[in-house]
């Protein structure tokens, strides 16, 4: 099997941008962008994989050149983005393309997300009894992880801190204006035990990426990027997941921590090995209960590590390092994208003021979606 | 398949409250939107997603509830009977 590496990065702003830009538009000056950074052009683009909650990703071969490339779109929630790269991952590694491009944008309405119960296979009844609401499942799961942990709920607004601070230094963010802890405990206790401000936003956005053959790859970049490893599972029995109207007793694992061990195994590479990351942070809590979900870190040793700053920017393991979902907020079909934008930067050693130091040379990526499917990447540098 | 039974008490497994009018179907009270809280309750055999008919105020993990009924509209006119649970010896049916 061939490997893939990462050679062209593009993204469009994060954050509300009126009515005259739509998800397309974006999308399209995402892949300009990649392909820019690439050297390339569309007309290089053998197969194109597209990922959108709202839109329809394979009309963007309106905007970029109609050259019948073949253009497959993706709708899996949350875990859109990494879902649309391990497609195109595998039409790479399967010989069928040399250049293939990965996009994903979404331009969500303000408010909470409008989810259809029939979608989720749940009658009208889950709906009028006020269930049918993504917050919720997040603030359960936060407040059940933070009791059966031990761990005190203070920890919280340090996890939104370091997000909004780190979405201070991150141009293309859509929250730049850094919070303090205290104002983050004591806004708007919007889903309790979670804060307005531990809570992210859907929002507007776009991210692409420009994928080859490894071996091309070292013809076309100075910097590629190895694509080392990309799983995605689904859920199976005895998970908690978003809209979950029942669990069955016992311990209750997720699709994070299958996808997670997947790519490591894929991989050859052990959690400790890993030097940044991001995951899945749609709360302040569900950071903390991705970082351990994964295996990246211990639960018995999360609480003091996120005290003692070990995950901030100059930290062991830096999570985040853009400011995650809460500080740009969620476009469903982008996020997943965004986390392997940044994480490759950063081995690229194109991060900028938020490049972390000692030079990194394995990056982990982590993003779950409803109704309970998690996609996972590990990402080198040569 | 079968039904079973189930008890009609249990612990509250983890609670939040829904603090921000739902999109529809939801539909509001004749009174208006007012905050509500959902949980999960353990009821032993199942864990069970729940309306929960105690203030956020008092809801705890590990609280020890039973089960009660509310009446919520429907999206076409007209309520439905939904579950709740109530604190453990509390007497009287929540309406809410």
């Amino acid at each position: 099997m061939t490997d893939v590496a990462i050679i062209g990065l593009g993204q469009h702003d994060f954050g509300r941008h009126g009515g005259d830009v739509s998800g397309l538009d974006m999308g399209a000056v995402a892949v300009r962008r990649a392909l820019a950074d690439a050297g390339l052009s569309w007309e290089d683009v053998d197969y194109a994989v597209g990922g959108s909650k709202e839109g329809k990703p394979d009309a963007l071969v309106g905007h970029l050149g109609l050259t019948g490339v073949p253009f497959a779109s993706v709708r899996n929630g949350c875990a859109t983005g990494g879902v649309a790269l391990l497609t195109a991952a595998h039409a790479i590694q399967a010989g069928e393309a040399d250049v293939a491009v990965v996009v994903g944008f979404d331009k969500h309405e303000r408010g909470a997300f409008r989810t259809s119960a029939a979608s989720y296979g749940l009658g009208d009844w889950y709906a009028e009894a006020g269930l049918l609401s993504t917050p919720q499942f997040f603030a359960m799961k936060t407040h059940r992880f933070l009791y059966e942990q031990g761990i005190d709920p203070d920890v919280l607004p340090l996890v939104s801190e370091k997000a909004y601070r780190q979405g201070s230094v991150t141009p293309s963010a859509w929250r730049r204006k850094p919070l303090t802890a205290a104002e983050i405990a004591d806004a708007f206790p919007t889903a309790p035990p979670l804060t307005q401000y531990m809570l992210c936003s859907p929002s507007e956005g776009a991210v692409a990426m420009v994928l080859a053959p490894a071996e091309k790859a070292r013809q076309l970049t100075a910097t590629p990027v190895t694509l080392a490893g990309v799983s995605m599972r689904t859920r199976q029995f005895g998970s908690f997941e978003v809209f979950a109207s029942w669990l069955p007793p016992g311990d209750l694992v997720g699709p994070t921590v299958q996808a997670a061990h997947a790519v490591f195994e894929r991989a050859g590479i052990a959690p400790t090995d890993v030097d940044v990351c991001q995951v899945q942070d749609t709360d302040a809590g569900s950071e903390l209960v991705h970082l351990v979900e994964t295996g990246l870190v211990a639960s018995e040793d999360i609480e003091d590590l996120v005290r003692a700053g070990a995950f901030h920017q100059d930290g062991h393991l830096p999570v985040n390092t853009d400011g995650g979902c809460l500080a740009n907020g969620e476009p469903i079909g982008a996020s997943g994208l965004r986390q392997v934008h940044e994480v490759a930067l950063q081995l690229r050693g194109d991060a900028g003021v938020r490049q972390v130091a000692a030079s990194p040379r394995v990056g982990f990526t982590h993003v779950y979606g409803a109704p309970g499917l998690s996609a996972c990447t590990l990402l080198t540098r040569d | 398949m079968d039904d079973i039974g189930l008890p009609t008490t249990g612990v509250v497994w983890s609670w939040t409250v829904q603090t921000y009018e739902p999109r529809p179907p939801w539909t509001p009270p004749p009174g208006g939107f007012e905050p509500f809280a959902v949980g999960y309750v353990d009821l032993g055999p199942v864990i069970v997603e729940s309306r929960m008919g105690v203030p956020g105020s008092e809801l705890h993990i590990g609280m020890d509830v039973e089960l009660s009924t509310c009446e919520v509209p429907t999206a076409h006119g007209g309520t439905r009977t939904v579950p709740t649970f109530v604190a453990a010896g509390t007497e009287a049916e929540v309406r809410r």
